[in-house]
């Protein structure tokens, strides 16, 4: 297999990637979840209206069952509209998934196109070990995407994630040179195309995993809502 | 042994070096909901001069954070805040927006970084001091209804010992709700560090300016 087809599939990761340290409010690829969450807000607009409508209706009952009903059906429109409000969404920690792939796939290109990925025996280790490097690194970032806050982060501070990386990979230069490494893969080509497809499309990944899992959460909040409504208009009556 | 072992942790999976800003947020910065989650703003930020549509001796404040969102008060309100006296600390009533003085030593202790000094809470009632979580939980029920929700109550529940352990069953408590994505979070916090109740609120318009509207009703 020859790595210099690649080339192509690595050009758009690479943009892709670079493109989500900049993800802006006005970014194409922030604006297709907007789009999503304005359509879904349009369709649930009268539920939301009608539980409100319930829920104040309500207040005179004083029985528990009632009175725990109503606290649940507060508590998943107060979820439904932060979930749907557009500006409550955060795109800034997922620039460290954009930085690291991006960077990996511009070495690739640049090391693919100057030596066309045959002769060397030290940019071919170079590669996979400096790959290995960032996939484990990709993995921290998977973990970190779930557990950190929605905190803004400065485009200086990402930015310096991609020359600390790059420093990682001085490391990988050194690994290489010196042959201090335990080879995992025996041959080149299979697994550095998987390594590298994994890599530099992993925040392609990711963000199409956010809006599913933004329009799935919704969904099954609606549809929570829904049930709830209609047990607490069982109750009342 | 295990500080270090959490510190190496918090290293890869905690906070820190992915979105700690270590800047402190100027004290005319109120957090909604959360003083480490929430974004410190500059000390060049325009938003405090709106602070002087409030006359008189009231303290300003600029919210910051969406948790407060489902009780009326939105990001970027300014709110005019009355200083509670110790005299009066033991009457603040139910239902009333309060600014508590962000505990820096506790969240230190949870290895936190609390960037704000003030904090906006919800009032809901008094804890009972030298009692146990049963008689607090029977008495609260019967004035909140959001207690009732099971897992509400577990949340409750984890809240008020931790706090009774921290501070201790003889320090007079107070419990108070923010939101968190929507959904409600309990917060128990010693009486003495309820410092303002709000009285007075402004919103920032389309045009960019400010207008003082209604304090949302309980």
């Amino acid at each position: 297999m020859d790595c210099v087809n690649l080339l192509a599939f690595i050009q758009i990761a690479v943009a892709f990637d670079f493109g989500l340290v900049y993800l802006s409010n006005t970014h194409i690829f922030t604006n297709i979840l907007d789009s999503l969450l304005e359509e879904m807000k349009v369709s649930c607009a009268r539920l939301i209206k009608k539980a409100h409508t319930v829920c104040e209706q309500d207040r005179g009952y004083k029985g528990l069952a009632v009175r725990a009903k109503r606290a649940e059906l507060i508590e998943v429109i107060n979820n439904l509209e932060f979930l749907l409000d557009p500006q409550n969404v955060r795109w800034d920690k997922y620039a460290y998934t954009g930085i690291y792939s991006g960077v990996y796939g511009l070495l690739c290109l640049l090391l693919i196109g100057l030596k066309e990925c045959r002769i060397d025996e030290f940019i071919h280790n170079f590669l996979l070990i400096s790959g290995e490097i960032i996939l484990i690194y990709q993995f921290i970032n998977l973990i970190q995407l779930s557990r950190i806050s929605n905190k803004k982060i400065s485009v200086v501070k990402i930015l310096y994630k991609g020359v600390w990386l790059c420093g990682i990979l001085g490391l990988s230069v050194i690994i290489a040179l010196t042959g201090f490494y335990w080879k995992i893969f025996q041959s080149f080509n299979l697994p550095f195309v998987l390594i590298t497809i994994c890599i530099v499309y992993f925040p392609f990944f990711v963000y199409a995993y956010r809006i599913l899992k933004v329009w799935y959460t919704i969904k099954s909040k609606i549809r929570k809502c829904e049930a709830l409504l209609k047990e607490l208009e069982n109750c009342i009556g | 042994m295990t500080a270090s072992v959490k510190s190496f942790f918090n290293k890869f999976f905690g906070e820190s070096g992915w979105v700690k800003e270590n800047v402190p947020a100027a004290p005319y910065f109120v957090a909604a909901g959360n003083p480490v989650a929430a974004n410190a703003p500059s000390y060049d930020d325009e938003r405090p001069k709106a602070l002087n549509m409030f006359a008189g001796e009231n303290t300003g404040f600029i919210v910051v954070g969406t948790s407060m969102v489902p009780k009326g008060i939105l990001n970027d309100d300014a709110i005019a805040c009355e200083k509670i006296d110790e005299d009066e600390r033991m009457d603040i009533s139910a239902h009333k927006f309060v600014v508590v003085k962000v505990d820096k030593e506790w969240y230190k202790e949870n290895r936190q970084l609390a960037t704000f000094d003030y904090k906006l809470r919800y009032v809901l009632g008094y804890v009972p001091v030298n009692s146990d979580f049963d008689t607090f939980y029977k008495d609260i029920s019967k004035k909140e209804d959001s207690v009732l929700v099971p897992s509400n109550k577990r949340e409750l529940k984890r809240k008020y010992e931790e706090a009774v352990k921290y501070y201790g069953a003889e320090t007079p408590l107070i419990l108070s709700l923010t939101f968190k994505e929507g959904i409600t979070h309990y917060s128990v916090h010693p009486v003495r560090l309820v410092e303002y109740e709000v009285v007075e609120l402004g919103r920032l318009q389309s045009d960019g300016s400010w207008i003082k509207t209604e304090l949302p009703a309980a």
